[in-house]
C-alpha cells in the first residue's frame, strides 16, 4: 500500500523543495536589483514579470539584465526538504527505519453503484460518487482530472485488468489482450472536493496524485456484496469470478 | 518490399490473383494486417478489394438481400434494410469492435477470417447465409454452414473470392435476439453469444427458433437438438432451463486467455434464459 | 510507387514502398507528428485520421490505399492561435492531460458532430469507444465534445 502513497509523497516533497529553492532565488534577484537601482531597502522593491520594480520611483530592472551580472553560481538554488515522519517509537521495521511510517495523508470517501447480470456474471458501474480530502486546493481543474482519472483506472484494476503468467511469460502483453477500460466502461463520476489546509504542506497542499486508485475496488466489491450476498476476495472482479460466486 | 495492388475492376483482379499465386486479399485490414504484424512471414503481394464496386453495396433481391463482400460494416449499420430486416445482424454489427474498425473492416473479411469468434457469423447462420464465390467465368454458392470450416479455414478455393452473402428475410419470426459477452463494453473479441429468431405465438408458445452460438466452439455452434427440445414449448424459464442443460452439452469452448471452457459452457445455456425475460 | 492525394486540403505527391504503413508516412515521410501509434494492431485509436470525413486506423492502413483519397489529421484542424472549437474545448475543460491520445479523439469528435450535431453523452461515450485513454477516465473528454458540439450548433 505504501507504494501508492510514494508519488503523492513525492509532490509534496519536491513542491517543499521548489518553494524553498524559489524563495532564495527571488532573494538574491531583489538584493542584486536593490543594488542596481540604487535602493535603501529591499520593502521597496517588487518582482513582476520578467522584470524588479523600484515601488517608489517605478524605474524598473529587467530579469535578463540581472541575470547577466549574476555569476552562474548565483544563478542556481539547490535545496533540501525532509518529510515529516511519525516520531513514535515503534516496535518494527528497526532494520530500515528513514522515511517510514508517513504522517501525511490524503483521505477520499467512495460510492460505487453497480448491476450484476446474474447469467453472465458482468458487473457494470452505473454511477459513481467520490470526496476527496487532499488539503488545499490550488488548481480545481487539475484536482479533478486526478480524481477521474485515478478512478477510471481504479475500475479497471477492479473488473478487467490482470496480467497472465504462463511459466514466467506474460500471456497478456498488448492493449488487445490486457484490457483497460474504454470510454463505455467507465460511468460518469461525481467529485466532490473536501477542502482543507495542511499547515505542513507546501501553500497548504498534500498529494491527489493517486488516493482515488484504491478506492474503485473496495467499493466495488462491497456493492457486489451488497447486491448479492457475495463477497469476493481476489481482484479483478470478472465475470467469471463473480457468476462462479453466485 | 511488398506490392500491394488496388484492383479497381474484378478483370484486374483475377489478372492479379492469376499472376501472384502467393498474394493474400484483403479489404478492410482489421485482420489480415495484424496477421501479417504478427506473423512477420509473408512476403508476398498483398492485394486490396476496397476499391471494386461490384464487391461493395446492399442489393435487394426477392425474399431478401444481397450484400457485397467489401461493403464495410459501418455502411451496413447505416442502411434501414439491415436494421429493419435482419436486426440481429444489425445489432451484432453494433458490438463488433469499435467504430473506426467497423468503418474499414468488411462482411466478407469477417466471413474469410472465419475466428471461432466473428460477430457477424452467428447471425449469418442463423440467418441461413449462402456465401457467394467468384471466380474468373463463373461463380458458386455455399451455405455460411459449410463454407467455414474450422477456425481460420474456409472452403475458398484458388482464385477465388468471397464476393457476396445472399439473406433471406426471417419470414414467420417475431423474436430477433442477439447477446453478446465481452471481457468490456466495445473492442471485445466476444467471449460468447447467443442468436436466436424465435415464431412465438399470442399464446406464449414457441412455433419455431433458430440458434446460433458464436466463441463456444471451433466454429458457430447450432443445434436442431436444443432447437426440438423447445419447439412446441411454452416460452418460460422451465422450458429455457431445459433447453440450456442440453445446450452447455452441445457447444464446444476451450480454455484461451480470455476466458475458461466451463464459463463459456456455463454462458451458453445461461444466455437461453435471457429469450424469457 | 508515386500515389497522390490529398492531405489537409492540399495536394499532395508522394514516392514511397507501396506497403508502408499510412501511420509511418504521415509521422516520418510528412513530419507530422500528431498522428501517434501505441499499439499497432487497432486496438487504442492513437493512430485515428480521418479518411473521406471517416475514422480510419492509421496504423491499419497501407500507403496504396490512399490513391485519391482525402486525409485529414489533427494538423488539419485550427492553426496556432486560432484553434478549432474542439481543440479549444478540449483544453477549457481539461480534457488533454498527457496529449497522446487526445489527437485521435478530436478527430473522432469531429467526424460524430458532423454527422450528429447534438450528441448524448452516452452516444459521445459510443463514438469514442474505440480511443483509449488512461489518464483522464473520460469524463472530460466526454464534457468538451458536448460542448464543442453546443458550440457548433451556435451555442444553444
Amino acid at each position: 500500500m505504501w507504494y501508492f502513497c510514494m508519488s503523492r509523497v513525492i509532490l509534496h516533497q519536491k513542491t517543499e523543495i521548489v518553494i524553498r529553492a524559489c524563495e532564495e532565488l527571488r532573494r538574491r534577484i531583489i538584493g542584486r536589483a536593490a543594488l542596481i537601482l540604487f535602493a535603501d531597502t529591499v520593502e521597496d522593491l517588487e518582482l513582476l514579470p520578467g522584470r524588479v520594480r523600484h515601488l517608489k520611483t517605478g524605474k524598473e530592472v529587467p530579469l535578463t539584465l540581472l541575470a547577466s551580472l549574476m555569476p552562474p553560481e548565483d544563478r542556481v538554488c539547490i535545496s533540501q526538504f525532509i518529510m515529516p515522519v511519525s516520531r513514535d517509537g515503534l516496535d518494527t521495521g528497526k532494520a530500515f527505519v528513514i522515511g517510514f511510517p508517513h504522517l501525511l495523508f490524503s483521505y477520499a470517501a467512495h460510492l460505487a453503484a453497480v448491476e450484476v447480470d446474474e447469467l453472465t456474471g458482468a458487473l457494470e458501474v452505473k454511477a459513481y460518487f467520490a470526496a476527496t480530502e487532499a488539503g488545499r486546493v490550488i488548481n480545481p481543474q487539475s484536482f479533478e482530472q486526478q480524481v477521474e482519472g485515478a478512478i477510471a483506472q481504479g475500475i479497471g484494476y477492479a473488473l478487467h485488468e490482470e496480467i497472465g503468467l504462463h511459466r514466467g511469460r506474460i500471456v497478456n502483453p498488448d492493449l488487445a489482450t490486457y484490457i483497460i477500460p474504454t470510454a463505455e466502461d467507465i460511468p460518469d463520476i461525481t467529485s466532490l472536493v473536501v477542502e482543507t489546509f495542511e499547515t505542513s504542506g507546501p501553500f497548504g497542499m498534500k498529494g491527489v496524485g493517486e488516493v482515488c486508485i484504491n478506492g474503485p475496488l473496495p467499493a466495488i466489491a462491497g456493492a457486489l456484496a451488497a447486491a448479492c450476498g457475495v463477497w469476493m476476495n481476489r481482484a479483478p472482479l470478472t465475470a467469471p469470478r463473480i457468476l462462479a460466486a453466485l | 518490399m511488398t506490392d500491394v495492388l488496388a484492383p479497381k475492376t474484378l478483370e484486374e483482379l483475377w489478372s492479379f490473383l492469376e499472376n501472384e499465386p502467393e498474394g493474400k486479399v484483403y479489404a478492410g485490414g482489421t485482420d489480415l494486417l495484424v496477421w501479417r504484424r504478427a506473423r512477420g512471414g509473408h512476403h508476398g503481394p498483398l492485394i486490396c478489394l476496397e476499391r471494386i464496386d461490384e464487391l461493395k453495396g446492399v442489393r435487394e433481391e426477392p425474399g431478401g438481400l444481397w450484400i457485397g463482400a467489401a461493403t464495410t460494416h459501418r455502411r451496413l449499420l447505416d442502411d434501414p434494410r439491415i436494421r429493419d430486416g435482419f436486426p440481429v445482424l444489425a445489432q451484432a454489427l453494433a458490438v463488433l469492435g469499435s467504430p473506426p474498425v467497423r468503418n474499414m473492416g468488411t462482411i466478407g473479411g469477417n466471413i474469410c477470417t472465419a475466428s471461432p469468434a466473428g460477430d457477424t457469423l452467428p447471425p449469418l447462420y442463423v440467418l441461413g447465409a449462402e456465401v457467394l464465390l467468384l471466380f474468373r467465368g463463373g461463380e458458386r454458392a455455399v451455405p455460411v454452414a459449410s463454407f467455414i470450416k474450422g477456425p481460420g479455414l474456409t472452403a475458398l478455393e484458388r482464385g477465388e473470392i468471397v464476393s457476396g452473402v445472399r439473406i433471406r428475410y426471417p419470414a414467420g419470426f417475431n423474436r430477433h435476439h442477439f447477446e453478446k459477452v465481452g471481457q468490456r463494453k466495445a473492442l471485445a473479441i466476444a467471449v460468447a453469444s447467443l442468436n436466436a429468431l424465435m415464431a412465438v405465438s399470442a399464446s406464449g408458445e414457441i412455433e419455431a427458433v433458430r440458434l446460433a452460438w458464436g466463441s463456444v466452439g471451433p466454429t458457430v455452434v447450432t443445434s436442431p437438438e436444443v432447437e426440438a427440445a423447445l419447439t412446441g414449448r411454452p416460452l418460460c424459464l422451465a422450458t429455457l432451463r431445459e433447453a440450456a442443460a442440453l445446450a452447455r452439452e452441445v457447444c464446444r469452448p476451450i480454455d484461451d486467455l480470455r476466458a475458461t471452457a466451463a464459463y463459456r459452457r456455463q454462458v451458453a445455456g445461461n444466455l437461453l434464459l435471457r429469450l424469457g425475460i | 510507387m508515386r500515389i497522390t492525394f490529398v492531405l489537409n486540403g492540399e495536394e499532395r505527391h508522394v514516392e514511397c514502398l507501396p506497403d508502408r504503413r499510412v501511420v509511418d508516412l504521415l509521422r516520418e515521410d510528412f513530419g507530422l507528428t500528431g498522428t501517434k501509434e501505441a499499439c499497432g494492431t487497432g486496438e487504442c485509436g492513437a493512430c485515428t485520421i480521418l479518411v473521406d470525413g471517416e475514422t480510419r486506423l492509421s496504423c491499419l492502413m497501407l500507403a496504396a490505399q490512399l490513391e485519391g483519397r482525402s486525409v485529414t489529421t489533427i494538423e488539419g484542424l485550427g492553426a496556432e492561435g486560432c484553434l478549432h472549437p474542439l481543440q479549444e474545448a478540449f483544453v477549457q475543460c481539461g480534457a488533454v492531460q498527457c496529449g497522446y491520445c487526445s489527437p485521435g479523439m478530436i478527430l473522432t469528435a469531429l467526424a460524430l458532430i458532423k454527422e450528429n450535431p447534438a450528441p448524448t453523452r452516452e452516444e459521445i461515450r459510443k463514438a469514442l469507444s474505440g480511443n483509449l485513454c488512461r489518464c483522464t477516465g473520460y469524463q472530460k473528454i466526454v464534457d468538451a465534445v458536448e460542448e464543442a458540439a453546443r458550440v457548433t450548433r451556435g451555442g444553444q
